[in-house]
């Protein structure tokens, strides 16, 4: 009866030990597998639309932004960045993922750049893609609630709830 | 005053042209409006017929025309299948795509019921293009044309796929159901915006067209204008001329202005003593004087020969305000020594233009009062008085004069024009009423065929040969009615008389046309010529003139009428007329005489048809024998 006892009560703490240290491997694959590039200028970036809305979602200038995505490939939205490392990542005032293969959660204000990238980043706060050669902007109401920001509102347009994005 | 007209020509040459810029740079500046429009016009029409089909696919998913087309789509699969199998047709490289919208009325947002060509899209999916640009922003365009109805287009200009979208609006029962969205491609707008500019450059090019006619029109009525405004000035003095005034005479009101009649006082003399170019100097430097004393407003006319007809433009008709402008003409005219000679001017005015019936009976009075100024010794303004110029005279009145023998003769010379010589001077009547002289003509006529008449007749004979009895070298022209010719009373005057007075007396034969008794009037008046008359057919041309008459009467002179003579120099008809008549007298040995002979214009005029006698203004007006004599002295 010990013996069982003392198994259970191990297996138990093996679990969580397991469960731990598997939340740290996702966490430290994602910084393994993911690239992330980031800068501090939101002129970097290529895109007009894309620089335009960062400054007005951030409330700043010159926010510090990166880009993460499965290869270096899906990072060509700058012209001036460097590779980031995990501390950069976390004092981001947003960051855009791309072309996501994994579960992603930064802890910051994310926007997918792509429709598809969205089933592997609950949190994202919108997502900015393209379809019929125009780029279309959703912005979730749920995520805006949830994080209390208040955008201008010549974004109104664009706040529409998650549940009519059909991105398959 | 010709500076005055170039300068003013000039202004209005560049108000002209001031305008016509205006009016080219409004032409200009709406090519953009233009071309927005043509453009509009070719993207409708390029559209029209994929509109067409769409509209008439949409249609035929309906199993009735009441059916809601949007629920069908919203909730029926197969209705969105079958349409998109139907729009399929249309993918070709011009439309890229074509989407099928609605406005979610709950949420107030645009979706997406279809992508008809790449499909993917479930039914609400937010249609969101974000742009910078909020007028260029789609999901504001697609949210107006679902609330208005009315088709439009949006250019992509910083797009390189989807060059145009046209947003059509599917209604039904009035009620905006989708908004289709086709979206042509970059080179279909590069096409349109091709044809557009093509079209642009060709309106371009036809509104410069219709400037340069536009200009050269101007230029031609600016030119005619300049002509005309040579030929309007009279080119001795600067000043306007009659032809101006005949011209404009309909469009002036007479009782906007004051209307003075001048000319300068014995002006002939002038011309007689230092010759025409020294007189011409005169004429210029009196036009000047009365230019340089008048206001922007005034119009000064030569009226003809030395007379100037002056319109002064004064809204309050105030005699002292009038007399003071006139004054400082007559006194700047006196003051004036021009090359040596010294004149003086006198005026005519006529304040109450009011009462005029029109601007000739307000020059007739303006006329009348300068006549006045004239008898009055010259020099002097006098204004014209309704009352004085013609008092209501009754017959009685009428009849009392003559009885009193109140009637006295002026003297007018009918001159040999080549010679400068006189041949007799026509005696006219006036009447003598309560101290003024009057002219018979209004009341005479009153009395026309009485006794008082003839009575009348043999007053003016008697006053006549006491005139020439007076002065031996006098020879007097009287006028005779057609029935004084016939009156026995007058006749044996006639035939009693010397012959000394007989040679010396021309019997002017008025009125020829009322004859009725033809043969004793001939027989009379063979019987006056052979005593020893000349006989003078008077007023020749006008009323039923009769060739017959002329030709039988053995008159030795025709006086050819005033009112052709005076408008020889305006119209070349009267002027024809004048020399016909005149040719026709002479070949049947008749001395033609030209009445009303104004201004030396006319009488160059009168001279020039070989005409040798003359009579008018020119040569002097109506004045009592002594004064003629006091200033031939």
């Amino acid at each position: 009866m010990f013996y069982k006892g003392f198994f259970l009560q191990n297996l138990a703490t093996s679990l969580t030990l397991f469960l731990i240290i598997n939340i740290f491997f996702i966490k430290i694959s994602m910084a393994g597998d993911l690239v992330s590039v980031c800068s501090n200028n939101k002129n970097d970036i290529k895109t007009k639309a894309l620089a335009k809305f960062v400054s007005d979602i951030t409330g700043k200038s010159n926010p510090k932004l990166c880009v993460v995505g499965s290869s270096e490939n899906d990072l060509n939205l700058f012209n001036n960045a460097k590779k980031a490392n995990r501390s950069e990542l976390n004092s981001a005032d947003i960051v855009f993922v791309k072309n996501l293969q994994t579960n992603v959660n930064v802890g910051k204000i994310t926007f997918a750049l792509d429709c598809k990238s969205l089933k592997y980043c609950p949190n994202c706060l919108g997502v900015f893609f393209v379809k019929n050669g125009r780029t279309m902007l959703v912005i979730f109401e749920e995520e805006l609630k949830k994080i209390s920001l208040k955008l201008p509102s010549k974004y109104n347009n664009y706040i529409d709830s998650r549940k009519y994005l059909n991105c398959n | 005053m010709k500076e005055i007209n170039s300068k003013r020509s000039i202004a209005y040459l560049l108000e002209a042209l001031t305008i016509s810029i205006i009016i080219f740079g409004i032409l200009y500046s709406s090519i953009p409006i233009i071309q927005k429009k043509v453009e509009q016009e070719i993207i409708k029409y390029s559209t029209k017929n994929v509109i067409d089909a769409i509209d008439n696919a949409i249609t035929s998913i309906l199993s009735s025309p009441s059916e809601d087309v949007l629920l069908k789509l919203i909730i029926e699969p197969k209705a969105r299948k079958e349409l998109r199998d139907k729009l399929i047709i249309f993918n070709t490289d011009r439309i890229k795509f074509i989407l099928i919208l609605y406005k979610d009325p709950i949420r107030d947002k645009i979706r997406y019921i279809m992508d008809v060509f790449e499909g993917g899209y479930d039914v609400g999916t937010p249609f969101t293009p974000y742009s910078l640009d909020s007028d260029k922003n789609e999901i504001d365009v697609v949210r107006k044309v679902s609330n208005d109805g009315i088709d439009t287009y949006l250019k992509h200009e910083d797009n390189n796929i989807i060059g145009i979208t046209y947003y059509h609006a599917y209604v039904q029962k009035g009620i905006v159901k989708l908004v289709v969205a086709i979206d042509f491609s970059f080179e279909t707008l590069k096409e349109i915006e091709n044809m557009a500019f093509y079209i642009k450059w060709a309106i371009l090019f036809v509104i410069l067209f219709i400037g340069v006619i536009f200009l050269l029109v101007l230029y031609s009525i600016f030119r005619n204008f300049l002509l005309k405004q040579k030929a309007f000035t009279d080119s001795l003095t600067g000043v306007y001329n009659r032809n101006y005034l005949e011209s404009i005479r309909d469009m002036i009101n007479p009782k906007h202005y004051v209307v003075v009649m001048t000319d300068i006082d014995h002006f002939k003399k002038v011309n007689d003593s230092f010759g025409h170019e020294r007189g011409d100097l005169v004429l210029r430097e009196f036009a000047k004087t009365i230019a340089k004393n008048l206001r922007k407003n005034d119009l000064v006319f030569r009226y003809g020969g030395e007379e100037f007809l002056i319109l002064l433009n004064t809204p309050k008709k105030n005699k002292e305000v009038v007399f003071n402008i006139l004054d400082r003409i007559r006194k700047s005219v006196e003051d004036n020594v021009v090359d040596g000679i010294k004149v003086t001017a006198s005026f005519g005015v006529f304040l109450e233009t009011n009462k005029a019936k029109d601007l000739e009976d307000a020059i007739k009075k303006a006329d009348s009062a300068l006549y006045k100024a004239k008898e009055k010794g010259r020099n002097r303004i006098e204004f014209f008085k309704e009352d004085d110029d013609i008092p209501n005279l009754s017959i009685p009145d009428i009849i009392k004069i003559i009885e009193n023998e109140d009637v006295v003769c002026y003297y007018q010379p009918v001159m040999n024009v080549k010679e400068n010589k006189v041949l007799y001077y026509e005696a006219l009547a006036r009447l003598k009423y309560k101290g003024e002289i009057l002219p018979p003509l209004p009341y005479i006529s009153l009395i026309k065929g009485t006794r008082a008449y003839a009575n009348f007749t043999k007053l003016i004979i008697k006053f006549n040969i006491k005139i020439l009895k007076k002065y031996k070298d006098l020879k007097i022209g009287i006028n005779l009615s057609s029935s004084d010719f016939l009156n026995e009373e007058i006749l044996k005057i006639l035939r009693d008389l010397d012959d000394e007075f007989v040679r010396r007396i021309y019997l002017e034969i008025t009125d020829a046309e009322d004859i009725k008794n033809y043969e004793p009037f001939k027989k009379n008046i063979d019987g006056l010529i052979e005593k020893g008359y000349n006989l003078v057919l008077d007023d020749f041309g006008k009323g039923n003139t009769d060739f017959v008459l002329l030709t039988e009467m053995n008159v030795r002179y025709i006086k050819i009428d005033g009112l052709i003579v005076k408008n020889i120099t305006r119209s070349p008809d009267y002027y024809n007329i004048f020399k016909h008549i005149a040719t026709f007298s002479k070949e049947i040995g008749k001395e033609p005489i030209a009445e009303f002979i104004e201004n030396e214009e006319i009488l160059q005029k009168v001279i020039e048809t070989g005409v040798k006698y003359g009579q008018g203004f020119y040569f002097g007006r109506p004045l009592p024998i002594e004064r003629i004599y006091r200033i031939n002295e």
